[in-house]
């Protein structure tokens, strides 16, 4: 770590950058300048209180980044954190305040106008399963930024991508993997390759290792390090683990509900902290002189963490600072040189610790004897962490261990992480059945193991054959589909006959066969089926998508609509539409309605799409707030290049999985206004219809009723049984697909 | 919760006003401006009566004009005459609700009991013999149209029966409750076995994938391992969670079904709002359907609203958007 501002001069930048760099290089690389950010919250059913309240995530905070320095970020969880470093990156618009990234203030600027800024700065996220999208390999994710800025042509791409997975210390032949084959640390550094592809000046990282394993996040911290040596990166480092800023940062900014109250070198602010709430951070970091430990009882803070909507008067540490007095309550206290004489640390305190001076009020073993105990203690928690310091440079070797670790982990990559190998331990030969399979392929698998599926769509194929053959069946019978047999189909009294050689399922109420108008009924079913879902699931995908993704107005407007079609009782009006259309064809505009299949598939297309709509709308509000659209964002991706690459292959398996359990609920709406008498007219041969003209013979002829109804139950449930199958092959309970 | 309900109600009257628009649309534009009178008159109206139409419903007026007037219509609750009954939409409408609200108020119970019982079953018990079992039947009403099943029930249940001497189910009609309560749920017990063994699947579905998913939540395990009896586990914590989608979907089909018991109406020859527009198709008698399309629809809005008081009231950190 220590200062490696002279090594900023990246072997990749041109040398116009060079200039560039040298021209303010004493500029600070990033100025936050009075930042605030607020999230408006919906009251929720909180009685009697109106008006809007916010969550003041961040609150009037200032703060500069110097070229190649790494500043580390702590404090509590909901302290701010997160929100501050992603509005320093501009992925939140501000409240007030500024952000001025490398002499350009950004914080008003249009998406548009950040794109190329997107380019220079770049975030590493906590989560490496939710930071990574699932759905797509892994030289396509730290292709991405190339993509999206179009900055290298499709074949130099790969190449790209090639060299910073190795740089990164990943396998360069896994290129084409999914996450998923990866473990969490392997992970973590796609996430990072994927940050560095256009060779940011900035990086946020918020919380890069606080998901591993410690020996995993050693790795990781030593890989970011060395990678800052060789690209002069800067870096925002945020964490809630003391010991790990320590190690890595050169100085500490502490955050207490959205302020920054205490800030200054490492040196300082770990080992002399002046403001109460850091000692009582610090003091909770364990220590390994037993010595030291004993003296360094844990300052135990009293009472919860404040909300953030409503945050106390005066010193917001107050209520639970053990040094607090009158004039804390009443007298918010600024960020300045409270006490000692280096000019760079700061801290927001009416009565800040002296030197060497613990919590508790009593006075440490002489100032001298504890730093010298905290230096040591540092270093030999450094070292626990990230092993020698001295040898941890070598980054290829001490990547390998990493890189070679098994491969055979794609199943369950967190347990195999906990093993790492020795470094220099040859690689594993490629375990072949891991390669490459996507989690499509896997659930197609899964699929194709279900019996029940595997017979559906057995029986589904053989419907649609049914339906296909139809002209062949009345031909090798020699019944025609609409012709009438009043002889020798139909009984001396006109009621329809029985099974028999002739008509092997019998006949219907006008003397007709009915195993060839049951074919012909096939046709009708299935295509309605399908047309009507198709019609559904288009429309209702593209809107969820848009009204999921582009939260707002689009939404609200949508979600109305969704709200009111679904409010709407749709049998009913579909009746309506239908019957006016047999009274007389509809007009709109160049568009005339008339009677037949098209009305039943437009009517039943028009009416369900909203619930297609509403589930893809709630998938994609989840999948909105990922780590990986995040990323993508934070790439400068396009909304719709977001969208199409990022939400929908996400949403895809939720759609698909509808497309199979709404076809069998389009063939049964088909039916029943058939069974109305408002859907396919007669003599066209229909199910629903076939079964509504039955019932006037339930007594006589069992076979008219019954056939028609097995037909329609069995595709149904043939349906039913495929969707849930795929469903479960898609999702399967306890390996979370999602992640 | 006034402002809850302030934007509840106030969807309410955005979905009506919509429903108008569509029906105007439907009905009053679709046409085309010279048959409109003529697709309301019904079967071989006299031109007297047609041209009584375009009168009455200001035919003659830009389409804004005919619609306020219709819109001021509805809301002096004027729902329109039947020329071809020569009868108040109105009179018509009153006599048909209370048959089609006879089949819900029977009918809902007895499919949320069904569902969420055997759903609540077969997540607590994955796997076992009852859940199979649940799960199959489920699957088997599930694609079942209401319409077949209907048919069936009538048959076995009713024609089988009573031809082999055991008459428990009458033959399909309707009996007001008024006239005799214990006639009214005897004719009503299938149709009401109908729509709730129908629903009841759907429901069963819903519950166990809604409770698998609440099981597996942490503060579930956390209560099992406090030592918390288990039917407490699995009633007030697991239950109570995942009453949620269950609550919103009731809320949906209650509705829904306002308008859309149209076909247990039919297969059952209950006399209700669904039957009523139905024959009114066949008799091509539009006054009516708009009738019942805007009280359906009124019916649907209302079951909403109730639903979500109810969820407001069960459950006091209703998410208020
Ligand atoms: N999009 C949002 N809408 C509303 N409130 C938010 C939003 N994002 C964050 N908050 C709130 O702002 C506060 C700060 O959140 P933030 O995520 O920045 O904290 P953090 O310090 O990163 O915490 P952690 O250590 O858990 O990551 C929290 O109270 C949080 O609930
Ligand atoms: S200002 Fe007062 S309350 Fe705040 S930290 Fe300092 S001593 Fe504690
Ligand atoms: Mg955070």
């Amino acid at each position: 770590m220590g200062d490696s501002t002279d090594q900023v001069l990246s072997p990749r930048e041109g040398t116009a950058a060079v200039i560039d760099h040298q021209e303010r290089v004493d500029e600070p690389l990033l100025r936050l300048h009075d930042v605030v950010k607020h999230f408006p919250v919906r009251s929720g059913a909180r009685l009697g209180r109106h008006g809007r309240e916010v969550v003041r995530a961040v609150d009037h905070v200032s703060l500069d980044l110097q070229r190649g320095e790494t500043l580390g970020l702590v404090g509590e969880t909901g302290c701010g954190k997160s929100t501050l470093g992603r509005v320093a990156l501009r992925l939140l618009d501000l409240t007030s305040g500024s952000v001025n990234f490398d002499g350009t203030d950004l914080s008003r600027l249009s998406d548009r106008r950040l794109l190329p800024y997107r380019r220079q700065m770049q975030m590493i996220f906590q989560d490496p399963y939710g930071s990574l999208n699932g759905r797509r390999r892994v030289g396509s994710i730290i292709g991405d930024p190339f993509a999206i800025h179009g900055v290298e042509s499709r074949s130099a791409r790969r190449q790209s991508v090639q060299e910073l997975m190795e740089l990164v210390g990943l396998n360069p032949e896994h290129y084409n993997r999914f996450p998923a084959e990866f473990s969490g640390g392997q992970r973590q550094r796609i996430g990072v390759a994927r940050a560095l592809a256009l060779h940011p000046k900035l990086i946020v990282c918020d919380e890069p290792v606080s998901a591993l394993d410690v020996s995993i996040q050693a790795q990781i911290v030593n890989l970011l390090a060395g990678l800052q040596r060789e690209f002069g990166l800067t870096y925002l480092f945020i964490s809630h683990d003391l010991s790990v800023v320590r190690h890595l940062c050169d100085r500490i900014a502490v955050m207490y509900l959205g302020q920054i109250v205490e800030i200054g070198p490492v040196s300082e602010v770990a080992v002399n902290p002046r403001h109460p709430y850091t000692a009582a951070l610090l003091s909770a970091v364990p220590v390994p002189d037993p010595d030291a430990a004993a003296r360094a009882t844990p300052v135990v803070l009293t009472g919860d963490l404040p909300s953030p909507i409503d945050p106390p008067t005066g010193c917001r540490f107050h209520p639970r600072c053990p040094r607090a007095q009158d004039l804390c309550r009443v007298e918010a206290p600024a960020l300045q040189i409270r006490l000692g004489p280096d000019a760079a640390h700061l801290a927001a305190c009416h009565f800040p610790l002296a030197n060497g001076e613990r919590l508790d009020g009593a006075q440490g073993p002489s100032s001298d004897r504890a730093t010298a105990l905290l230096v040591e203690s540092l270093r030999q928690s450094a070292q626990a962490l990230v092993g020698d310091l001295d040898a941890a440079p070598q980054l290829p070797a001490d990547l390998a261990s990493e890189v070679l670790s098994p491969d055979g982990q794609g199943a369950e990559p967190p347990d195999a992480e906990s093993v790492v190998p020795l470094p220099g331990e040859p690689e594993p030969a490629p375990a072949r059945k891991v390669q490459m399979r996507s989690p499509w392929s896997l659930a197609f698998q899964r699929l194709r193991h279900d019996r029940a599926s595997i017979v559906s769509a057995g029986v589904i194929l053989s419907i649609v054959l049914f339906a296909i053959l139809a002209p062949v069946i009345a031909s090798l019978t020699g019944h025609g589909v609409l012709e009438q047999f009043p002889t020798i189909g139909l009984t001396p009294d006109g009621l329809p006959k029985g099974p028999s050689a002739t008509f092997l399922l019998g006949t219907d109420d006008l003397g007709r066969d009915l195993l060839v108008r049951l074919a012909y009924g096939a046709q009708i079913s299935l295509m309605v089926g399908v047309l009507a879902t198709a019609l559904t699931v288009f429309v209702g995908a593209i809107v969820g998508l848009i009204s999921g993704y582009f939260s707002g107005l689009v939404d609200t407007v949508f979600a109305r609509v969704m709200d009111v079609m679904l409010a709407i009782p749709f049998l009913l009006f579909a009746i309506s539409l239908a019957s006016v259309v047999s009274v007389t064809p509809l007009h709109f505009g160049p568009v005339t309605i008339g009677p037949g299949i098209s009305i039943v598939v437009i009517v039943i297309g028009i009416f369900s799409w909203a619930t297609v709509a509403r589930i893809v709308r709630g998938q994609v509000i989840a999948i909105r707030n990922r780590e990986f659209v995040e990323a993508a964002r934070a790439l400068g991706a396009r909304s719709w290049r977001i969208i199409l690459f990022d939400v929908l292959p996400n949403v895809m398996p939720t759609i698909i999985v509808y497309t199979t359990l709404l076809i069998p609920v389009s063939i049964v709406s088909e039916a029943a206004l058939s069974y109305l008498g408002v859907g396919v007219q007669p003599p066209t041969a229909d199910w629903g219809q076939m079964i509504a003209e039955a019932q006037g013979y339930y007594q006589q002829a069992w076979w008219f009723l019954t056939f028609p109804s097995a037909a329609l139950i069995l595709t149904t449930l043939a349906f039913n049984i495929l969707g849930d199958g795929i469903r479960d092959a898609i999702d399967p309970r306890g390996t979370d697909f999602r992640g | 919760m006034i402002r809850f309900l302030a934007r509840r109600i106030a969807l309410g009257v955005l979905v009506m006003w919509c429903v108008t628009l569509v029906v105007f649309l439907i009905f009053y534009v679709g046409p085309g401006a010279g048959d409109v009178a003529r697709a309301l008159a019904g079967r071989e109206a006299p031109p007297s009566t047609v041209a009584l139409i375009a009168r009455n419903l200001l035919l003659d007026r830009p389409w804004y004009v005919q619609y306020g007037h219709f819109l001021s219509q509805l809301l002096h609750g004027n729902l329109g005459y039947d020329y071809y009954n020569s009868e108040s939409v109105n009179t018509i409408i009153a006599q048909a609700f209370p048959v089609t609200f006879s089949l819900i108020i029977g009918a809902a119970p007895l499919w949320l009991a069904f569902g969420i019982l055997s759903g609540v079953y077969s997540a607590v018990r994955p796997r076992s013999l009852g859940d199979r079992t649940f799960t199959g039947v489920a699957l088997l009403f599930y694609s079942t149209p209401t319409f077949v099943l209907g048919v069936l029930l009538i048959l076995v249940l009713y024609y089988e029966l009573t031809v082999h001497g055991v008459s428990i189910f009458p033959a399909p009609g309707y009996v007001p409750f008024t006239q005799s309560p214990l006639q009214w749920a005897r004719a009503l017990i299938l149709p009401w076995l109908a729509l709730a063994l129908v629903l009841a699947a759907a429901y069963t579905r819903l519950t166990r994938s809604s409770m698998l998913d609440v099981l597996g939540e942490d503060y579930v395990r956390t209560a099992r391992a406090k030592g918390v009896p288990e039917r407490r586990v699995i009633f007030r914590h697991a239950l109570r969670a995942a009453l949620n989608p269950i609550v919103t979907q009731a809320g949906i089909d209650i509705g829904v079904l306002f308008g859309g018991a149209v076909i247990t109406e039919q297969v059952f020859d209950l006399p209700g709002l669904g039957w009523v527009a139905v024959h009114a198709i066949q008799e091509q008698d539009l006054p009516v359907i708009i009738g019942v399309v805007v009280v359906a629809s009124a019916g649907v809005v209302a079951a909403n609203l109730i639903v979500d008081i109810l969820y407001a009231v069960l459950d006091p950190r209703v998410r208020l958007h």
